[in-house]
Formats: structure tokens, sequence, C-alpha cells
């Protein structure tokens, strides 16, 4: 059985339909994130499970108990917003002890929680004494002293730097795991959300886009909107010419002929490339398909890639990403031969409303 | 050296009192024919005025923590017009509020009548022992500095505090008396001093509805008529350093948060949660309603009052028919109110501009020295000390410092009216304009300009000025309300000049009421005006 269950999940404020039809699960000891633009309805699942409002249609179920009505006080589900809101005015030991106090559990378990997460010896500072490690680590204590057994993260590394934002990332998970707590955390950056969960949940102006494993959204997106929102990557729009032996080709104005594997969705299509993908050739090589003549626009370098701009002789601009230190030096204005694999292409049909707004983060 | 003229005026009792100490001492404890009479006054009237203000606060907090919650937290039809009543008692004039409230209880269809409970200016409330016209007057005119102080202490709290609060499993009570209320703490006390010093200084509407009974700052005035200088200025060095006593260290204490210990033990908190568990969450409708109650009984009420009484006097006493006891008559009949109304609504308007104009600009100064010397802190709660100093002490000690008795450049009159109510306009003034000069983020936007070439000055004029144009306008304007209505002091300094609220307790106390009626009326209307301009403008 599943520990939360989402089952068609509607909310409008007003002429704003800010979720519609939500329907997942997650299991006992999951970390799951729900990524989404901003605006998305992030923020709204996640005050509809705490309790903190009320969906106008679905039901919200945990344990398999029907908690819909019930308010979020009585729930046992933690919810925790950017920055933690660790009390102020509490030192960490009132801070951990809250919960448990309110719910008549024994002060044991707050002691407990802070050994856990290693700060029996700060008990008697106050949040704003502690770094932002540790504010973090208290707040799980806290939920964990509680008795909560899903934990509900609204952005909570948002507001920090980057270098920090990593070394928390890493963190959190490893004692979300240590402490067997069930988390959904909503972000908004792909990359945070790659990293820190077993299973992702992509949301797009109130609907749920794809459900899958990191790796399953990044080479799987199931649209084009998915696609770009998980990583960069350059989207060449064609026609469908010829279909044999497991290939088809298609003819794009901005590149020419290109071969890719598999079936075509349907007779306009859109072929997706992340940038490590495409192959990038200083000299003219001997095998000519899917190759290109491309002439270099700028090359940065980002210390462990090197990432060149490209635009095509047919006015097709691209990015492709070198993982290892090129041989001959490639500059801008170089002329090089690109190579898009036929097997890596990601191929979507050609989206009804158009390209642009496909991928609309509005 | 503008602001010294700010300052001074308020300290200024206390030089006086040292460099006679001989003669006051003799006047107030030993005088060769009452002995210490005058002591034993001073004692009784202090005691009054700190019952009174003690438990006007804490009446003002019941009633104003709730309604803060309401205001700050909610979004409701008619939320801008309660806004609009709660400021109103900050801008209103107090001797026409306080005369408002008095027909509206004691009147034979007021609200006590209607009871069936008879109420007087002599009724008092028991255990503290205090009149309850004049309770009820003082708390409509103080309860919004805790309600100001509070809504915006609950607007700048973070939602997620409640929230997480909430999902650890507490009661909505529980979070507020856990969460809630220790956060917005420094503001309540800060709210709550305001409210107490205003109390305890209030002059105007408290000569209306006073009766026999004396507090500290009517005792003021009724010597200062008398010339009995010496207990007036010793009484008034009194109110003086217990409201600095009280200002000075709350306002450097405050930006912190208050970290407490745990005091109630841990068997009796979880009794207390298991007792708010147990309150229905639905019940929160129900302080709403009260609140808004209160709001209507205290402050719209006599305002209605006031009007039905205006319309029933026009032309003649509605209970004998006299046209002798009408409004038309006293206005234009052989008393000829009318001609002493317009002439004091002009000397009021007059000095309300005069004044503002000069506040304005040692305000603007203010705002720039206190942005940008290293003294801007300290300025600043010396700048708080004219708000919550008593006016009638403050009247007194203009008198005794400009007037006759010391430097003897100023005498009672126009221009000592103009004076003092730039002593306590400025402080209103820099108030508003600091508030705008921290929330526009100004620093930021002066460093930018700094950095492309901008001198100081140029800075000033460019950037800062029009920046904070609207805080100071905002400011102007309240300041411009407050000196229409200031009585205490006024009535100390105005000499043989009248403005339009010492004119209408001079009426009451003639017994004029149909004319105190008209005057009232026109007080109260260009207020809810000046209230409506000012929301507008911030």
């Amino acid at each position: 059985m599943a520990f939360l269950e989402v089952g068609g999940v509607s909310k409008s404020f007003g002429p704003i339909r800010a979720l519609d039809n939500v329907t997942f699960e997650v299991s006992k000891g999951e970390y799951l994130c729900i990524l989404g633009p901003t605006g998305a309805g992030k923020t709204t699942l996640l005050r509809i499970i705490s309790g903190l409002l009320e969906p106008d249609e679905g039901e919200v179920y945990i344990e398999g108990v029907n908690v819909t009505q019930i308010p979020p006080e009585e729930r046992n589900v933690a919810y925790m917003p950017q920055g933690y809101a660790l009390f102020p005015h509490m030192t960490v030991w009132e801070n951990v002890v809250y919960g448990a106090s309110i719910k008549g559990l024994s002060e044991e378990r707050a002691r407990d929680a802070l050994r856990r997460v290693g700060l029996l010896h700060r008990v008697d500072s106050y949040p704003n004494e502690l770094s932002g490690g540790q504010q973090q680590r208290v707040a799980l204590a806290r939920v964990l002293a509680a008795g909560g057994k899903l934990l509900l993260l609204d952005e909570p590394l948002s507001a920090l730097d980057l270098l920090l934002n990593i070394e928390l990332r890493y963190e959190l998970r490893k004692l979300a795991k240590k402490l067997g707590l069930t988390v959904i955390h909503v972000t908004h950056s792909a990359e945070e959300a790659m990293s820190i969960s077993d299973k992702i949940i992509v949301l797009r102006r109130g609907r749920i886009q794809q459900i899958g494993k990191p790796e399953e959204i990044y080479h799987a997106p199931s649209n084009l909107f998915v696609a770009n929102f998980i990583g960069e990557i350059n989207i060449i729009e064609g026609i469908v010419r010829d279909i044999h032996n497991g290939y088809f080709t298609v003819e794009s104005k901005t590149v020419g002929i290109l071969k890719v594997r598999g079936k075509p969705p349907g007779g306009v299509v859109v072929l997706g490339y992340r940038p490590e993908s495409i192959i990038i050739y200083v000299e003219k090589p001997f095998y000519e398909e899917n190759l290109y003549k491309a002439i270099v626009e700028e090359v940065e370098f980002h210390g462990v890639k090197t990432r060149i701009h490209l635009t095509t002789i047919r006015g097709l601009k691209l990015i492709a990403d070198l993982w290892f230190k090129p041989v001959v030096k490639i500059r801008s204005g170089s002329i090089v031969y690109v190579k898009l694999p036929e097997d890596s292409a990601i191929v979507f049909r050609y989206p009804r409303e158009g390209i642009i707004k496909a991928i609309s983060l509005e | 050296m503008l602001l010294l003229f700010v300052f001074m005026p308020s300290l200024y009792l206390f030089t006086y009192i040292f460099s006679r100490w001989n003669e006051i001492y003799v006047t107030v404890f030993a005088h060769p024919i009452i002995g210490n009479q005058y002591w034993t006054e001073i004692v009784r009237a202090l005691n009054l005025s700190f019952r009174l203000s003690l438990t006007t606060v804490a009446i003002d907090l019941v009633i104003g923590i709730p309604l803060a919650y309401l205001l700050g937290k909610k979004d409701f039809p008619g939320k801008s017009l309660i806004e609009d009543l709660t400021i109103l008692p900050l801008v209103i004039p107090t001797s026409g509020f306080g005369f408002a409230t008095m027909i509206a209880w004691t009147a034979s269809y007021g609200l006590a009548a209607l009871l069936g409970l008879r109420v007087g200016v002599d009724t008092v409330v028991p255990l503290v022992n205090i009149p309850l016209i004049m309770l009820i007057v003082h708390v409509a005119l103080t309860f919004p500095y805790i309600v100001n102080t509070v809504v915006g202490a609950l607007k700048d709290l973070s939602a997620s505090f409640e929230i997480v609060s909430s999902s650890l499993g507490a009661h909505p009570v529980t979070t507020f008396r856990k969460v809630t209320f220790p956060l917005i703490l420094p503001s309540i006390l800060s709210g709550s001093v305001l409210a107490f010093a205003r109390s305890l200084g209030e002059t105007g509407a408290t000569m209306i509805v006073s009766g026999v009974s004396t507090t500290a700052s009517i005792a003021i005035v009724r010597w200062e008529f008398e010339n009995k200088l010496a207990p007036a200025a010793f009484l008034g060095a009194i109110l003086v350093g217990v409201s600095m006593i009280l200002i000075v260290p709350i306002e450097y204490a405050l930006g912190g948060t208050i970290k407490g210990r745990r005091i109630i033990p841990l068997s009796v908190e979880s009794f207390i949660v298991k007792l708010e568990k147990s309150i229905p969450r639905k019940m929160s409708w129900l302080r709403d309603i009260v609140s808004i109650f209160f709001l209507s009984i205290i402050i719209l009420m006599p305002i209605a009052v006031l009007l039905y009484n205006t319309v029933i006097y026009w032309s003649c006493d509605p209970y004998t028919g006299r046209v002798e006891g009408g409004i038309l008559y006293q206005l234009f009949g052989p008393s000829d109110y009318y001609s002493s109304i317009v002439s004091s609504i002009i000397t009021s308007l007059l000095v309300a501009s005069i004044a503002t104009l000069i506040s304005a600009l040692v305000g603007v100064l203010a705002v720039l020295l206190m942005a940008h010397s290293r003294f801007g802190r300290f300025i600043k709660v010396l700048l708080k000390v004219p708000l919550v100093v008593p006016t009638s002490a403050l009247g007194l000690s203009m008198v005794l410092l400009w007037g006759p008795h010391g430097i003897g450049v100023v005498d009672p009159g126009f221009w000592l009216i103009v004076l003092t109510h730039v002593v306590f306009s400025v402080p209103v003034i820099t108030e508003t304009g600091m508030a705008s000069y921290i929330e526009g983020n100004l620093p930021l936007y002066e460093s930018t300009a700094r950095t492309l070439g901008a001198g100081y000055y140029d800075v000033a004029e460019t950037i800062t000025l029009p920046l904070v144009k609207r805080g100071v306008l905002a400011g102007s304007l309240l300041a411009f309300t407050h000196s229409l209505g200031e009585t205490g002091a006024t009535f100390i300094v105005m000499g043989e000049h009248r403005t339009i609220s010492t004119l209408v307790v001079n009426m009451v106390e003639a017994l004029a009421i149909p004319a105190a009626l008209f005057a009232t009326l026109i007080l109260i209307v260009t207020s809810f005006v000046l209230v409506v301009v000012f929301k507008e403008i911030y």
C-alpha cells in the first residue's frame, strides 16, 4: 500500500485553475520531488497535502486513511517552508520539543531526535546562532520529535547560494534516508530535483506532465516541455520523408536530411538533442551521414566541460558540450563538422500550439 | 541646532524645578498656610491618572489585539471602513470626541439609558474606582496605538511560523500563545507604552468628561490658569519623567526578539494545550464580531448620537420647545457663538498651516540627519519624547521657557501656540518620513547614486528628498490634523486666542451645549475627511 495517495485533486482560485486532476502515489521512505516552473501549482499541491488548503475535488489518503477533511494539526504531516521557519524566540531544545509537548509525546523523543541529527550539544542555542546546515538538522529533528512521518519541503534550499545549496542537498537526502522519513520536496530547479530525489513529478499549469525516475525524465521526457525544462536541449523541426529498417529520415529546413532511429510519432516531428550528445569534428570525417558544416560562434570554458555555440551553414543555432580537452584548439570563427548521432535524438510529434508555446514556462 | 528647539521644552521643566527648588519645595510641601495641601492633591491626581492609564491599557489590549488580528490577517467587505475607524481617534479633536462620548452615554436616550442604567460623569467603575465615562473616552482614544503597531507586526511576520506550528500539531489558539504572541510581543509593548503615555497626557476630552475628578494633566491646566506655577511645574516634571523612563528603554530594546525561558511547568502546559484543543475551530468569528461590536460602541455610537442631537437641537430645544435652547439661536443670537466659532476656526487653520509648514521643513532636515549621521538612532529616540510627553506638561514647559517667566521672547498667544504645535508635529513628520526612508530601501539607491558620481548634496536633492516626499506629505497631513485637534497644550499657551478645540471645552464649561454640538460636528467631519485624504496619499 502506498504511504500517500493523492487522487484526482483539483483546485481553482477564481478563474485560475491551480491544480487539475492531480493523481500520484508515494511509497514509504521515498524521496519525491515536485518540479515545475513558478506558478505551476507546486505550493498549492503541498498545501493541500498538508491540510492548509482544501481541494475543490479529489482526495488525499495517508496510510490508507482519507485525511481530506482533517485539519493540518491532526495529520502528522510536517510542512517546512523556505529557510525552515525555526521559531526565532525559542532555543533549539524548545523548537524540537515543541511538537512533542503539544501532542503529549515524551521529551525523550526530542532528545533522541537531536542525538540522531548530532546536535545534542547545541540545545541551548538560538536558531540565529546556528549555521545553515545546523538549522536544517534542527528542522528535521523537530519533525521527527513531533512524530511526523511525512515531510513536506517547500523550496527549502532556494534562498541559498549554490555551494551551500549543493552541500545541504546532499545532507538533506542522507539524513532523510537515515531517519526513515518520507519526503515531498518542491523545487523549480531541475538540477536540484534530479540530484536529490528517487522520483520526480513534473508539474505544469496544474497538470502532471510526467512521473518517473530522474534518468527516465532526462532521457525519455514525455513531451517537449519536460525535455526542455529538465535540461538544455537543441530543437530541430522537420517533416518525415522515409521509413525503413527501424530508421526514418527527416527533412529539416535548417539542417537538411537527418536520419533517426525509431518510429516517427507523426508526419511532422520535433527532434531534441542534448548538448552532450552532439559530436564535433575539426576535420571532415570519412562517414558523412547526419554530418553538417558549421561555424563556431563562441567558446565558453566551464571547467569540467567546454561549451561551444555553433551555427550551421543553413542557419541553425546549436550548443554542444565537450567533456574533454579538444586536441586541436577550437576558437570562434573556426569551421567544424557537427554530427547529430542517429540514436541520440529524442523525438516528439510536432505540438499543436507551436514549439515556443509548448516549451514556455508560463 | 533646530532640533534643539524640539527637545528643549520637554526637558526644560527639570531645569526650572532645579533652579527654583527652594521656592517650589516651600509651596508644595511646606506652605505656611495650607501646609502640604498641594502635595496631597498631586498624589491624589497622580494616583487617579495611573489607575486610569493602566486600566485603559489593559482594556486596550483586550480589545486591540483581536481587532488587530482581524485587520492584519483577514480580508472582508467593509475592512477599509474599520481601518478608517481605527485611525479616526488618532486625528479626531479630543475635546470634540470627549463631548460626543459624554452625550452618547449620559443623554436620556443614550446606550446606558436603553439598558436601564443611569450613567453620569460621576458614575464610577467599581474595583478600580475610575469614572466610567473617562475610562471609555481614554480607551477609545488610545486603542488605535495598539491596533496599529500590532497590525504592522502581524503583517511583517512571515506566515510560515504559523503554518509550521500547525503542521507540528498545534491548535490555532496554541499557535497564537506559543508562537505568534511572543514574536509580536515587542510591538505590543511599544504600542502599550504609546497608549499609556497618551492616556497619561490626555487633556482635551478628559476636561470635558471629568466632572469633579482631577487627573494629573487636568491639574496642570487648572493650576496654570490660577497662576500656581510651582505645583504645576512639579507635577509636570513628574509626568515628563515617567513618560521618558517608559519610552527610552523600550525603544532601545526593540529590534531583537524577546527570548524567554519556559515558566509554566510541563504538566500544566500539557493541560493548557488539551484545553485549547477543545476549543472549536469555528469560534473565531465570535472574536471578530465582538471586536467590531466594541469598535462601534466606543467610536461609532458617539458620532451617531452627536449627529442625531445636532439635528434635533437645530432650531429649538426638543424638550421644552424653547428657541433659546436651539443651535440657531445660540449661534446667531445674543451670545453670538457664530463669530467666535468662525474666528477660532480661522485661528486653528492658521496655526495648523504655519506649524505644519515649519515642521515639514525641520522634519525633512531631521530625516536627512537621522539617515546619515552617526547619532541617527539616538536622535530617533529623542524625537519620540515629544510624542509621549503629556501635552499639558509640554504646554506648561513652553510657557515657562519662552514666556514672561523664562526667556521672555514669546508671550502666550498665537505664536506660542504655533511654536508648541511645531514641537509635537516635527516628530510626527520624521516618523512617517523615516518609515518611507526605510521601506523604500533608500540606502541602496543612495549608494548607487554615490557610485555614479553624485555628491552628498546631489544625493539628498535628487534621490533622498523625492523618495521620502510622500512619507513627509502624509506625516504633514497627520501633523495638521493633530494640530487642529490639540487641546491640552494649547489651553496653556493660548493666552487670549482660541482654537476651535479649546473653544469646545469653553462652551461645554459654559453649558452652551447646542453650540458645542455644532462646533464638535464640524471638527469631526473635518477630521474624517482628512483621514480619507491621508489614506489616499499613504
